[in-house]
């Protein structure tokens, strides 16, 4: 404890230069927050965009499906699921088809859904931005960009085509989901007109499974292990497109980068404590001949390097947090979502993102502590631990 | 001063390296940070370039057009420079349909260059060389069940063609985007005007010798020189047609501006750190100066000196290994990241082979950023020393 104590009456015995160092200790401590709250944020914002508009969190379907998603692999009887964790399920058949309207022809993917069980699993229903969701049969629900690509409205009847049957459907509803593949590419119908469509004796191609954020992939695992055969199950992470590596890549740049700001964070106080050692030397010296261990005054330059970095961790996590809280709480990065969405509009992603907010980011960018105090150690005390007490008290 | 600028830096050739070492990093990671992300741009609006020609030709209007008929034209005769070619193609929705299959389809006509320059994505088979022969996306075919050789039924109705149209697979194309690759089925000009709309395009791409990727200013001027002989059409550069690709040109300037501010921030702060100290350690030194006569704003230009030496030698050093770097980077690297990644990125549009570039721009971002930084970095050491009483900076104590 007096170690403690003394170690910080030496922190606060120049000020000025303790505050200069931690300016560094509290940049690199902000960047540190920002950028993991900035990366699990965008990590966030696409499981829930796969999860809630594109997909679900866990969908199953024959292993054949899988590999060629064609209506052939589609399921003619249903499987029941049976899981703890299972909040809804939901049969759905995509097929492709070709859509026309009375200006233009367009393809996409008709995903056929059970209109009642959909509400209970996505939130696409809820994001019905001009008229309403599917009821019955002979309906379709649009995003409303590709509405407008196709240039229909509502009450317009849309011709949905495949190779095995045509069927002329009343537009109902236009969703604006702030999703990209919903907005863009979106086309909902109801699965007795999907089945009808696929010309296939089928009941759906997968069934959506809802299950509590953060347990898709455990519980993928678990239902693999008690489906029928030749059924697979795959949590919303399996079911993200190419846009997974783009958010795996980003952290395996910026993570490294971050160690690498820590580092230099530490470099930096450590440059401070060495020159207060130095001027401080004859002071270690006596202390050394009144019978203090040369390890115990490089503990306490640790100790004092530890403080020193602790006092702008303390301010950079004040104000990392505060900025965390900001935007996360305001879409910030909307402009530059809305322009991203544009450019990939099949890539999943979401029109907003906000940062996430997670003590444990604290806990990371304290590592500048423990580099700060490890480097004091090694270098400034170092210096003491090579001290000549009497070489230093006659003021040689 | 400047040889005394430079004998304080070696007095202390600890605290000089590692300082000068960060700023020399910082440099060079700009650089290498600015090559690679230039590079990845670069390789992204190539490709764009590639399939779109450097001019376009199209109706006036298209975005609020949307059916064939008045999507499309008769192609006009056009006053081009020597070297240009003009190439028609027209493009239409579709459902190709293999027995019990379907799938949807872009279908793209073109003439017999265009569909020549396919050849470098061609993994399967040869070129259309006679009407009813088609190129299939290897993944389309894939989802067709079908191969070389075999017959693909393409419907394509809402046009003032035939609407229906059976096409022999002849070659199978690999592109780098699967989503492409999954919809693709290009065929000679004739067979889609035959399908879609007799004797008419969706657009003009017009490809000019010589132009490099940014070019912008020499398309302008050929573009002013076209337009007066497009009645009811419009003439746009490859960026203007990619509205989204152009609005992200300005946007990358910035975006890297501030990556490289970040790192050079945390530069200055280490900077301003060790001059601060520098400073401490000589107060009585500069107390002596004063005392001896020299001006405050003489000991303000040592400061100065001092950090202008110690960023520049050091700003130098990491240039001269970032450019090495770049020099290496620039015939071509791949991202160090697992293969399965670069992939996926492809997908995007992103080769897994980048070139890296370093224009005169990016060099001086570099270059401003440690002026910048060494210059306030500075100023309140270099204030504080000059405004040092003599009397009481020879009595300081630490």
């Amino acid at each position: 404890m007096s170690l403690l104590k003394l170690a910080w009456r030496n922190v606060l015995r120049q000020k000025r230069r303790t505050a200069l160092l931690s300016l560094v200790v509290v940049y690199v401590t902000v960047a540190v927050l920002f950028l993991y709250g900035l990366l699990d944020g965008y990590g966030e914002s696409l499981v829930e965009a796969y999860a809630q508009y594109v997909q679900a969190p866990v969908v199953v379907a024959k292993a054949g499906w899988w590999q060629d998603p064609d209506p052939e692999h589609g399921l003619e009887v249903l499987p029941t699921l049976a899981h703890p964790l299972i909040q809804a399920q939901s049969p759905r058949l995509s097929l492709y088809a070709l859509l026309r309207s009375p200006y233009r022809v367009q393809g996409g993917v008709v995903q056929g859904v059970d209109p009642e069980g959909e509400r209970a699993l996505s939130r696409v229903p809820f994001k019905v931005k001009e008229g309403r969701w599917l009821s019955r049969s002979g309906e379709v629900v649009l995003g409303y960009r590709l509405a407008q690509r196709l240039d229909v409205r509502l009450g317009e009847r849309l011709v949905v085509e495949t190779g095995q049957g045509a069927l002329g459907l009343e537009v109902v509803g236009l969703v604006q989901a702030g999703v990209g593949n919903v907005d863009f590419a979106g086309v909902y119908v109801h699965l007795e007109d999907a089945r009808r469509l696929s010309g296939r004796g089928i009941l759906a191609t997968h069934v959506a499974v809802k299950v509590p954020r953060g347990q898709e992939a455990s519980v993928a695992q678990e239902l693999n292990q008690n489906l029928p055969l030749g059924l697979r199950a795959k949590g919303v992470w399996d079911l993200m497109g190419p846009i997974r590596a783009d958010y795996e890549g980003s952290r395996l740049v910026y993570l490294p980068l971050m160690g690498l700001f820590m580092l230099l964070a530490a470099v930096a106080v450590v440059s401070t404590v060495y020159v207060s050692v130095r001027e401080r030397l004859r002071e270690f010296a006596v202390v050394e001949s009144l019978g203090f261990a040369p390890a115990r005054l490089a503990a306490q330059v640790a100790l004092e390097a530890a403080l020193a970095s602790g006092v702008g961790l303390v301010a950079g996590l004040v104000l990392g947090y505060g900025l965390l809280w900001y935007t996360s709480t305001h879409d910030v990065f909307g402009p530059l979502m809305r322009l991203s969405v544009e450019l990939l509009p099949e890539a999943g992603l979401s029109e907003h993102l906000y940062t996430a907010f997670r003590p444990v980011y604290g806990l990371y960018a304290s590592l500048v502590v423990a580099l700060s105090a490890l480097l004091a150690l090694l270098f400034p005390g170092r210096l003491l631990l090579g001290l000549e007490p009497s070489h230093y008290v006659k003021g040689e | 001063m400047l040889r005394l600028a430079w004998r304080n830096l070696l007095r202390t050739p600890g605290r000089s390296l590692v300082t000068g070492g960060v700023v020399a990093l910082v440099v060079f990671l700009s650089l290498l940070f600015l090559s690679v992300y230039a590079g990845a741009f670069d390789a992204f609006y190539r490709l764009l370039l590639e399939r779109t020609g450097h001019l376009l030709v199209r109706v006036e209007d298209y975005e609020d057009k949307t059916d064939l008929e008045s999507l499309t034209f008769l192609p006009p005769s056009l006053p081009l420079p020597p070297g240009a070619e003009v190439e028609g193609v027209l493009e239409g929705g579709g459902l190709a349909i293999v027995g019990g299959r379907n799938r949807t389809v872009v279908i793209t006509g073109m003439e017999p260059r265009g569909l020549a320059r396919q050849q470098g994505l061609l993994k399967e088979g040869g070129l259309p060389r006679a009407s009813g022969e088609a190129l299939l996306g290897e993944a389309l075919a894939q989802a067709l069940q079908v191969g070389l050789g075999d017959e693909v039924v393409v419907y394509a109705p809402g046009g003032f063609g035939l609407g229906v149209y059976a096409f022999r697979v002849v070659g199978l194309l690999d592109f780098p985007e699967t989503h492409l690759e999954a919809q693709t089925l290009m065929v000679p000009l004739e067979d889609a005007q035959a399908l879609l709309a007799p004797g008419r395009v969706s657009r003009l791409e017009i490809r000019l010798p010589g132009l490099g990727l940014y070019d912008l200013k020499a398309l302008e001027e050929v573009k002013t020189a076209l337009a007066p002989h497009l009645q009811g059409l419009k003439v746009e550069t490859w960026l203007e047609a990619n509205p989204v690709y152009a609005a992200l040109l300005p946007l990358y300037d910035t975006i890297m501006a501030i990556y490289v501010g970040i790192f050079f921030v945390l530069a200055g702060l280490i900077l301003f750190n060790a001059l601060y100290l520098s400073l401490v350690e000589r107060v009585r030194e500069f107390g002596l100066l004063a005392g001896l006569g020299l001006s405050g704003r003489r000991i303000l230009g040592l400061v100065f000196w001092e950090s202008f030496l110690l960023v520049g030698v050091a700003a130098l050093l990491g240039m001269g290994a970032g450019l090495l770097v770049h020099l290496e980077l620039a015939d071509g690297f791949r991202l160090p990241l697992p293969q399965w990644m670069l992939e996926q990125y492809r997908e995007f549009g992103l080769p897994e082979v980048l070139y890296g570039r370093l224009g005169v721009k990016e060099v001086l971002l570099t270059l401003g950023y440690a002026v910048g930084v060494a210059l306030l970095a500075a100023l309140w050491p270099g204030y504080v020393a000059s405004r040092l009483e003599p009397v009481e900076a020879m009595r300081y104590v630490p």
